[in-house]
């Protein structure tokens, strides 16, 4: 069985953040930069489970890869339903557009 | 190069690939459905480091999960979110260029930096063979003594966040 450098699994994962950061800077769509953190959130997972295996006992990396994951299901359901609510509110998402907290 | 190792590349190929799709894509959908990809090349990645069971759950929680959220988030609201370039002038293209190149700029330049951190000698490959016998057993066996407290109160955020969007999300009794 051949094996797989850890850099590659780091490299992988740090291109997939890099194009979430990208995401998130330049377009101006509130769901794509969503998107974008979710890909971000995606990378760390990669992170955690890739130096996760060398830890055998306890799979700490592996748990704190399943608590990231959730947590992000979280934030995103929340972060959706706030979008869908900015938009009956503003008739637009686009970031800059959306200026005022009330009225 | 075997076959094993064929596989993993061709999995980190179609993930940054449609993660690249989905970013730069101008129609939400179509963005949302390369989503779908990158999702799935990502719980492929995660075999490879011998996390299993992450790898059932990344795929029934961001395929089974998240997208179909994101998908119905986008089909039931207007149509007009869907068009996302909008008619603009020459100012606000420039302005947008201009963005892009930062943007694309300031990421690459992240990259570079963490390629040269990464790039450093000291790192051990990630082992193929499992040392250890059952890592779902063992993995089920933590959840249920040692993450037991965490996994508790992550089962309780989750039930607040979505009673939480719901609550947002619902239809306003009146106008105001």
């Amino acid at each position: 069985m051949s094996t797989i450098p850890l850099e590659h699994f780091l490299l992988m994962s740090a291109a997939l953040f890099c194009i979430g950061l990208y995401a998130v800077l330049t377009r101006r769509n509130l769901v794509i930069m969503l998107i974008g953190i979710e890909l971000m959130v995606n990378a760390g997972v990669i992170n955690l489970a890739a130096f996760g295996a060398f830890e055998t006992s306890h799979h700490e990396g592996q748990m704190m890869g399943i608590f990231a994951i959730v947590l992000s299901a979280a934030s995103v359901a929340v972060a959706l339903a706030i979008i869908l609510k900015v938009y009956q509110q503003f008739n637009t998402i686009e970031p800059g557009k959306i200026d005022t907290l009330r009225n | 190069m075997s076959v094993y190792t064929l596989i993993f590349y061709f999995f980190g190929l179609m993930m940054l690939a449609s993660a690249l799709y989905a970013v730069i894509s101008t129609n939400l959908v179509r963005s949302v459905f390369s989503l779908f990809l990158t999702f799935f090349s990502v719980a492929g990645i995660l075999v490879f480091t011998r996390a299993d069971y992450l790898a059932i759950s990344q795929l029934m929680i961001y395929v089974g999960g998240i997208l179909v959220v994101l998908l119905f988030g986008i089909m039931l609201s207007d149509k007009n979110v869907l068009e996302l370039v909008g008619r603009k002038g020459r100012k606000a293209i420039a302005a947008s260029v201009l963005n892009r190149v930062l943007g694309a700029g300031l990421a690459l330049l992240l990259f570079a930096v963490l390629a040269c951190v990464f790039l450093d000698d000291g790192w051990k490959s990630v082992v193929s063979e499992s040392q250890q016998a059952e890592p779902i057993q063992s993995t089920g066996f933590m959840m249920m003594t040692t993450y037991l407290l965490p996994f508790e109160m992550i089962s309780l955020l989750l039930l607040m966040a979505l009673i939480g969007a719901a609550y947002i999300a619902r239809k306003p009794k009146h106008n105001r």
